[in-house]
C-alpha cells in the first residue's frame, strides 16, 4: 500500500472540511416542495414520466441481451424482478387514495 | 496514483459488449441532460461526479484485491492498483440518480414529512431499486464478460454471482444516496452544498467499508457468503 500515507491524508482533509463546513454553514433556504416556478404536482408527473422511461429502456435493453446471449432463464426472472419498482413506481403515481399534501 | 490507460483488446471479450456500452451511454445522457433542465448545472455536478469518484475508488479496490476484473474496454482509469473502466463510472452514476429519483418518488407519496425518517426510507429504498436491476444485470454482465468474478465463491451465488455484491451495491446506494439527500436537505447555499458533496466522501467511504465489513462477517458467520 504505497498509497497509504497519501490516502489518509486526503481522507482526514475531507473529514476536517466536512465538519468545518457542516458547522459553520448557515441555511440560506428552507426546503419546499417548488422549485423552477413549477407547481409540486407538476415536477411529480414530468419527473415521473421521463425516469419511468428511461428505467424502461434500459430493462428492454437488458432483458433483449439477455434473449440474445441465449439466458433464457435470467432473463425472465430477472426482467421481472427488475420490474417491481416501476411498479412501485405506478402504484403510488395512480392510486387515488395516497393523496400528495402541498 | 492515479492515471488513465488505453484498453488493448476492445470488444474482444463478448460480442454484446457493445450493447451494455451503448445502453449506459444512453441513460447517462438522457439523465444528465433532463437534470440539466431540471436542476441546474451545480445540482447535476452534486448529483453525478461525486458518485463517479465514489466509484472509481470502490471498484478500483475490489479489483485490485482480485474480486473480479473488467476486460475488453476502452478507456481506463487506474487508482490504488486497480483499473476501470470509464464506461462502469458513468453507469455508477446514472445508477444513482435513477434510482434516487425512483425512490423519491415513492417515498415522497407514502411518507411526506421532511425528517430523518424520510431520508433513511429514500435510501433505503433506493439501495432495493438498485438490487432489483442488478438482479437481471449482474448476471447477465458475468455471462456475457462483460466483468469476470473471480473471487471464490462458497456461499450463495445467483446466476454465479455471489451474494455479497448485491449487498455491496445495497451499500453502496444506500450510504450515496442518504449523503447526496441529506446535504440537499441541509439548506445551505448551493457552493457549499458542492463542497460538501465532494469532501464528505471520505465519510461515505468510511461508512461503506465499516457497513461492508461487518455484514460481510455477519453473513460469513450464518454461512450465506
Amino acid at each position: 500500500m504505497d498509497n497509504l500515507p497519501i490516502l489518509i491524508l486526503l481522507g482526514s482533509l475531507g473529514i476536517i472540511i466536512t465538519i468545518y463546513l457542516w458547522i459553520t454553514g448557515k441555511k440560506t433556504h428552507k426546503e419546499e416542495q417548488t422549485d423552477n416556478g413549477f407547481d409540486y404536482i407538476t415536477i411529480f408527473k414530468i419527473s415521473f414520466t421521463v425516469i419511468s422511461l428511461i428505467y424502461l429502456f434500459r430493462l428492454i435493453m437488458m432483458f433483449f441481451t439477455g434473449v440474445l446471449s441465449g439466458f433464457y432463464l435470467l432473463s425472465v426472472v430477472g426482467a421481472i424482478i427488475a420490474f417491481l419498482p416501476l411498479i412501485a413506481m405506478s402504484f403510488v403515481r395512480y392510486n387515488k387514495k395516497i393523496k400528495l399534501k402541498v | 496514483m492515479f492515471f488513465v490507460e488505453l484498453g488493448q483488446e476492445f470488444g474482444a471479450t463478448s460480442d454484446f459488449q457493445y450493447l451494455f456500452i451503448i445502453t449506459i451511454t444512453i441513460v447517462w445522457l438522457s439523465l444528465v441532460i433532463y437534470s440539466l433542465k431540471k436542476e441546474g448545472i451545480r445540482k447535476t455536478t452534486r448529483y453525478f461526479l461525486p458518485m463517479m469518484i465514489a466509484a472509481l475508488f470502490i471498484e478500483a479496490s475490489a479489483v485490485a484485491n482480485g474480486r473480479f476484473r473488467y476486460p475488453g474496454y476502452l478507456i481506463y482509469f487506474n487508482v490504488l492498483g486497480g483499473s476501470v473502466p470509464f464506461i462502469i463510472l458513468i453507469g455508477w452514476s446514472s445508477n444513482l440518480y435513477l434510482f434516487l429519483q425512483m425512490s423519491k418518488s415513492v417515498v415522497t407519496k407514502l411518507y411526506q414529512k421532511i425528517n430523518i425518517i424520510q431520508l433513511l426510507l429514500i435510501s433505503t429504498f433506493s439501495g432495493i431499486f438498485g438490487i432489483c436491476l442488478d438482479l437481471l444485470e449482474d448476471p447477465l454482465a458475468h455471462h456475457n464478460n462483460w466483468w469476470i468474478w473471480t473471487e471464490s465463491t462458497g456461499g450463495l451465488t445467483f446466476f454465479s454471482v455471489p451474494f455479497s455484491n448485491f449487498m455491496d451495491w445495497f451499500i453502496i446506494l444506500f450510504f450515496m444516496s442518504l449523503a447526496t439527500i441529506f446535504i440537499e436537505k441541509s439548506g445551505y447555499s448551493e457552493n457549499r452544498k458542492l463542497i460538501l458533496a465532494f469532501t464528505s466522501l471520505t465519510l461515505v467511504f468510511a461508512a461503506i467499508y465499516l457497513s461492508h465489513t461487518v455484514l460481510t462477517e455477519a453473513f460469513q458467520f450464518i454461512g450465506v457468503i
